[in-house]
């Protein structure tokens, strides 16, 4: 009997349904669409004229109205948005105002940094969320699963910039072992990485552990110790495989969050990144690189999301039909 | 049709406490294992933390040990003592006064941004989740679009949009709550809507309205009430990370995300700076959660939530 499924499986997996993956690109493009709109006419109603900006205090209406000229902050919005679609159709997300750069320059050169970290915190939160979790599913109710379940709603109730000071005040201010500030080395990584992860491991703690309990529950489970099977065979082979599957689908909660907080911990630890560049944006007003970072981010969190998606679909046999 | 018409015509349809009905056939706690004064305990401390909270935010003049105006010049920056229990800023202002200060600021901000979320929220997911065809078809779509942005990123750009301060960060916070809870509860709507009772109500031609007031809204009540719980947490947490960004409160009422953010600028010489307010946040945040989580073992057993 066991022999059949990897056959099929394998059949299955050759011939992916190609049919859901049109269509789920195509979904995820004209999201992608709607949230470039989105944006766009959010960062409309920013309030102060970047024109009035740049040109500084005393600035005359003629030397201001040239700028708005050049920035094009004059034309209608519908006509703004348009040439904005248009530029972007080239992979141009405009100059900076304050640098004059082109903004995916500057984007460029900080992803790395904010996937660096980015990436190291996912681990964490994951490697950490998945073992806890299912150690605590083993051991339910018992007095290993009530510490974590204690430890774990602390470190998720606690802001993680106050993580981050804590971190900074006992490893960097008191013992001198890591530095609190600057990105670039292994050193300056584990203090940030260890704050944004810690936070994230919560919530996929208890999706791992109430799955897992789940199935632990269910007759199949009772089935197999009654055959005589080891409680580890049983945990690995049988419990795990069921479990762990919809956890995949909340991999992209855990990822929005990370983007979400890599704003924060950035500008606390004084990293280079994204985060950072737009906080930076947002006290300039520079409203082109604002725009390109917030579009790029979520360009990239729609298109993890799709591979997300696909791998879930391309794993859990149940969702091919 | 009246309550009334159908009362007096059809007395069985009409549920007249629909939750009690279905609480009845479930043990009150699900944690029946556990022994009764933890889960009295998990209520009691969170409840107490949060009245203290609240009264701090109600009368902090009543409470607190020094005004916030007060600034002590021989104890700049000084270290918790009996005078100052929370320590001194670099104005010798006293720490646990601005935290008792701040606690206003913090509770409206979150208590704010939960009543705006959850309401437009479950309004949202009561009329789509009803309604269902193109109208829903359209707005889930502008709400994918919606959760397409980091959740604090699209905060973030509309706290700033709206100028930053009070009622922006409110707005801000709400826009990350209302595609959340709106598809949770259109979840629950669609389940609603399928049974039997609603069903029948349609058949005797009861208003929408009516159905969605008298019918699916008590259904979703405890889904709402653990939801908004649950959310209060998320909402304290993101105002204060915007305040310690800059765009959340002004500096005449400092939140405890900004005497954080405050705080720490001197972290090599006053680590009760940054610390006492963050303990502030953690203590309201926990109590919260702790809150959200028993009333969830209690209303949702299954955990269907999140």
């Amino acid at each position: 009997m066991r022999m059949a499924f990897p056959s099929t499986m394998a059949q299955r997996a050759a011939a992916p349904n190609m049919e859901y993956v049109l269509k789920r690109l195509a979904s995820s493009i004209l999201v992608v669409f709607g949230a470039i709109t989105l944006v766009f006419l959010i960062l409309d109603w920013l309030p102060g004229d970047p024109a009035m900006l740049l040109a500084g205090d005393g600035a005359n209406n003629a030397t201001i109205a040239n700028i708005q000229a050049q920035l094009g902050t004059n034309r209608p919005l519908w006509v703004q948005y348009g040439s904005y679609l248009w530029q972007l159709a080239h992979l141009n997300l405009g100059t900076s105002f304050v640098t004059n750069e082109p903004v995916i320059n500057r984007i460029w050169q900080q992803f790395p940094q904010t996937v660096e970290l980015g990436a190291c915190s996912c681990l964490v939160a994951v490697l950490f969320g998945v073992t806890l979790g299912i150690a605590s599913a083993v051991y339910e109710g018992r007095w290993f699963d009530r510490a974590v379940q204690i430890v774990l709603l602390f470190l998720t109730s606690m802001p993680s910039f106050w993580i981050g000071i804590l971190l900074i005040l006992v490893f960097a201010v008191s013992f001198h072992w890591l530095p609190a500030m600057g990105s670039g080395s292994f050193r300056q990584l584990i203090l940030p990485t260890a704050c944004l992860g810690l936070g994230r491991i919560g919530h996929l703690e208890r999706l791992v552990r109430s799955g897992v309990i789940d199935v632990l529950h269910e007759p199949f489970v009772t089935t197999l110790r009654g055959k005589g099977l080891k409680e580890i065979p049983i945990l690995y082979r049988h419990v795990l495989r069921n479990a762990l599957i919809p956890v995949i689908t909340q991999f992209s909660m855990v990822i929005g969050e990370i983007l979400s907080g890599v704003v924060v911990i950035e500008t606390l630890f004084a990293r280079q990144g994204l985060g950072r560049l737009i906080v930076d944006a947002l006290s300039d007003r520079d409203i082109p690189v604002l725009q390109g970072v917030v579009l790029f981010v979520s360009i990239f969190y729609v298109s993890l999301n799709f591979f997300i998606d696909l791998s879930y679909v391309w794993i859990d046999r149940r969702t091919r039909i | 049709m009246s309550d009334q018409t159908i009362k007096n015509v059809y007395p069985d349809l009409v549920p007249v406490a629909p939750d009690k009905s279905v609480a009845s056939s479930q043990p009150a706690w699900s944690l029946k294992d556990a022994w009764p004064w933890k889960i009295q305990l998990a209520i009691f401390l969170p409840c107490l933390v949060i009245a203290t909270i609240f009264i701090f935010a109600a009368v902090p003049s009543l409470v607190a040990p020094y005004a916030p105006t007060d600034m002590d010049d021989n104890a700049i920056l000084a270290a918790p003592s009996l005078h100052h229990l929370f320590g001194t800023d670099q104005f010798g202002s006293d720490i646990l006064t601005l935290v008792i200060y701040g606690a206003r600021q913090s509770v409206l901000l979150a208590l704010g941004a939960i009543l705006l979320g959850a309401s437009s929220g479950t309004l949202v997911g009561l009329v789509t989740g009803y309604a269902g065809g193109k109208l829903d078809a359209a707005v889930m779509r502008v709400i994918e679009v919606w959760m397409s942005i980091p959740p604090m990123l699209l905060a973030l750009i509309i706290a700033a949009a709206l100028g930053g301060g009070f009622s922006s960060t409110i707005i801000a916070i709400a826009s990350m709550i209302v595609p959340r809870f709106s598809r949770i509860v259109r979840a629950q709507v669609i389940s609603i809507k399928a049974r039997p009772f609603i069903v029948a109500a349609q058949a005797l031609g009861a208003s929408k309205t009516w159905i969605l007031r008298r019918h699916v809204l008590p259904h979703a009540g405890s889904l709402l009430l653990v939801l908004s719980t649950l959310w209060v947490g998320e909402a304290i947490l993101a105002g204060s990370a915007l305040s310690f960004i800059g765009l959340g409160a002004n500096p005449d009422h400092p939140d405890w995300g900004f005497i954080l953010a405050q705080g720490r600028n001197y972290l090599t010489d006053a680590w009760w700076y940054a610390t006492f307010p963050g303990l502030a946040i953690t203590s309201l945040v926990v109590s919260v959660n702790l809150l959200g989580d028993t009333l969830r073992s209690k209303f949702d057993p299954q955990h269907k939530l999140r």
